[in-house]
């Protein structure tokens, strides 16, 4: 299974990399919007973990552009942003399975994980 | 404050006074008062110098018609004397023997001295005005006078005799010294008497036939006009009376102080309108070119101008004493006025210029300006109004600093917040890995405390976030005090433990509030949980829900028993991290997460303390729905 982090922080990014490889996937990592377009482009992606601010494409016009191309691809949104618009905004797009809220906690993601190859198989 | 004003207003006297609403105020102030007091003046002034010009002038025709009635009766009575002297039988009876001849001469002589008694007694002497009565035969000889002197003299050339031949007439006057030094008249006439004269002259016929056999004449002596000309009544220090003839040569000595002379020709407008044969008064130059005011009369009989003059200074002097009395009294009148003026302006415009003043120190951002007007009239009630309007001007600019400073304090706690998360999801992130790994209890139980830790910052970042949120919230029509009751329900156990009593005292029929539940619940948790910390046990807080006079706000009242907040903290109150609890009691978020609750509900929350008394919490709603419960 092959999951695209797609996150600005190094930190997170790499946390998340580690983290998901010691889980047993495949991951891929991204800074921001333009290259995580790029990475889908290289490699066939099972799932996505998308921020929502980002520098140059920020996670709802990649969200908008995921949905578009490529919309087998389970998007979950993982933000540090809360009570705001940004949110909603997600949701009216659509296509997105679920958003988590920085900080997180380990078992969530792992939920979020089996219940999307719950979903796909 | 008031020295202030007076400096600012003369500062401001200085550069704008000509605009200025106080040199406003003293040109209408002039122009009220003075316009009319120059009107009255001016009008009272002329009208004065008409009337004062009119009394004059029937002064001066009077005094002069008085003269020549007076001159008029007087030659009128020496013509009838002359008349009468020629009508007297004995003078007709002995001059028509003389001029006839027919007598001896001796008895020619008798009655010659006869004629000549009888005038010196009978007839010069019946008249003092009379210097000498003589008889003229038709040759022009004198046959018979009062003055032996005159006898045999000729007189044929004289205007009397030849005018006299006709009818009754009136000669010019003589001037003695004229006569002699113009050699215009035969000597002798002159030789009786230095006296200047008038000569009346009369036919002097026969009793039965009416033959012309003479002429009677009377030297009526100039003197006694003089006296009727010269009598000083009425005439002031500088009027004079004198006569001119038709060739417009003075014929009396004139009752000049200065200047004409006898004999002198004057030609002015008084004496040419009167040649005319016009009587009248005006104001011209007199002799020697001194204006007068004139008042002239024709004489028909001899054709004199019976002129009347007085010196225009002197006919005038009333007039100048009140135009100088005017003077006299509008010179301090005015000054009065003036000064009063400047004293009335000054007192209006005072209170105006300083609640101009104060209004621009508001409008260039002094809320702390007070105006200081106290007068019981509409610049009072402005400067009333206008106190009311600072003070709540005051207000609102310390809440908008309040609201504008949480809202940036807002703003920063949303950037930080956010940047926190980042980091923290790593950390807590590598705690719980670490935990799911570790299989050293000692290790364990201090991963886990770091853990909770970061659990508490997440709490506080959260707090900040829910804080600072934009997002619109679920809104519901409902009873305030349900809400309420709510709250209380969540607390109620830990409230009952401690002994604090809650009195409710909830208003009936409050109009519903479209607020969101769960937020304005968390408002009323924090406010509960706030004043249940602040008391000790057995406290009282009293709940009070009210709709205000107006019934646009519902007031929902929280009053506790507790220790209060001081005055040096109550403005940080709603501040985000304030707290004035211990470290582990409280993030210092919930006043300021219900602030900016009850700000996106559109309402207000306040706070009153007294240290050691307790603390009043105010939150009030505006009422959208005006549905009334039972």
């Amino acid at each position: 299974m092959n999951i695209l982090i797609v996150d600005d922080d190094i930190d997170v990014q790499t946390f998340f990399e580690h983290f998901l490889r010691a889980e047993g996937y495949t991951v891929y990592s991204a800074g921001d919007g333009r290259e995580a377009l790029c990475k889908l482009k290289e490699e066939v992606h099972n799932m996505i973990f998308l921020d929502l601010k980002m520098p140059d494409l920020n996670g709802v016009e990649v969200l908008m552009y995921i949905k578009e191309h490529y919309p087998g691809i389970v998007v979950v949104v993982i933000t540090g942003e809360k009570y705001c618009d940004k949110e909603e905004k997600v949701r009216e797009i659509g296509g997105v399975f679920d958003i988590i809220h920085k900080p997180f906690k380990l078992d969530t993601v792992r939920q979020v994980i089996k219940d999307t190859i719950g979903k796909s198989a | 404050m008031e020295k202030d004003a007076v400096v600012d207003s003369t500062d401001v006297d200085k550069k704008y006074f000509f605009k200025s609403i106080r040199f406003k105020f003293i040109c209408w102030f002039l122009v009220i008062a003075l316009v009319p007091l120059l009107i009255i003046g001016t009008i009272s002034y002329f009208y004065g110098k008409k009337i004062a010009t009119e009394k004059l002038f029937d002064h001066l025709v009077s005094e002069n018609d008085l003269r020549k009635e007076h001159i008029r009766i007087f030659l009128s009575a020496k013509k009838g004397r002359t008349i009468d002297f020629s009508s007297d039988g004995f003078i007709r009876d002995i001059t028509k023997k003389i001029v006839n001849g027919i007598e001896p001469s001796h008895s020619r002589e008798k009655d010659l001295e006869k004629l000549n008694d009888h005038l010196i007694r009978n007839k010069v002497l019946l008249d003092e005005d009379i210097i000498e009565t003589f008889i003229v035969d038709l040759n022009g000889r004198v046959i018979s006078s009062s003055n032996e002197e005159l006898l045999d003299s000729d007189v044929s050339t004289c205007d009397y005799f030849q005018a006299g031949k006709k009818d009754v007439y009136i000669s010019q006057i003589y001037h003695v010294p004229d006569i002699r030094i113009r050699d215009r008249q035969p000597v002798e006439l002159t030789l009786s008497t230095n006296r200047d004269f008038i000569a009346v002259a009369a036919p002097l016929k026969e009793k039965s036939t009416l033959e012309l056999i003479g002429v009677l004449v009377n030297k009526v002596d100039k003197c006694a006009i003089n006296k009727i000309l010269n009598k000083r009544s009425g005439l002031g220090e500088t009027g004079g009376v004198y006569l001119v003839n038709k060739d417009k040569l003075i014929v009396t000595e004139g009752g000049f102080k200065k200047g004409c002379t006898q004999s002198q020709k004057i030609d002015t407008t008084g004496v040419r309108d009167c040649i005319m044969g016009n009587d009248g008064i005006g104001v011209y130059d007199g002799c020697c070119n001194i204006p007068v005011v004139g008042s002239y009369a024709w004489l028909d009989e001899p054709g004199w101008a019976l002129m009347l003059e007085m010196d225009v200074k002197e006919a005038f002097a009333p007039l100048k004493k009140i135009r100088n009395l005017i003077i006299i009294i509008a010179i301090p009148m005015f000054s009065v006025i003036i000064s009063a003026s400047f004293l009335v302006s000054r007192r209006v415009a005072r209170p105006i210029i300083s609640i101009s003043d104060a209004i621009k120190k508001i409008a260039s951002g002094d809320h702390k300006q007070r105006v200081s007007v106290f007068t019981d009239d509409e610049l009072g009630e402005i400067s009333r109004e206008l106190r009311k309007i600072e003070h709540e001007m005051e207000e609102s600019y310390e809440q908008l600093l309040h609201s504008e400073r949480l809202a940036s304090v807002g703003r920063i706690a949303a950037s930080v917040a956010h940047e926190v998360n980042n980091p923290l999801s790593v950390l807590s992130g590598k705690l719980q890995l670490l935990i799911e790994n570790c299989t050293d209890n000692a290790l364990l139980e201090e991963y886990e405390k770091l853990l909770h830790l970061s659990g508490r910052i997440e709490k506080t970042v959260d707090g900040l976030l829910y804080f600072s949120r934009q997002k619109d919230m679920e809104l519901n029509n409902v009873n305030i005090n349900t809400v309420i009751e709510n709250s209380i329900s969540l607390v109620d156990g830990q409230m009952t433990t401690r002994g604090i009593k809650i009195v409710k005292e909830y208003g009936v029929k409050l109009p519903l509030v479209k607020i969101s539940v769960s937020q304005m619940q968390q408002v009323f948790l924090n406010i509960i949980m706030n004043a249940s910390d602040s008391m000790a046990d057995n406290g009282i807080l009293t709940i009070c829900t009210k709709i205000s006079n107006d019934g646009e706000n519902i007031y929902m009242v929280f009053e506790d028993t507790g220790s209060g907040v001081s005055s040096k903290n109550i403005d940080k109150i709603f501040e985000p991290f304030f707290t004035t609890k211990g470290p582990h009691e409280g993030t210092g978020l919930g006043l300021s997460i219900s602030y900016g609750i009850v700000k996106n509900h559109k309402g207000e929350i306040k706070v009153e303390s007294r240290e050691g008394k307790g603390t009043v919490f105010t939150v009030s709603l505006p009422v959208n729905t005006r549905t009334l419960i039972t």
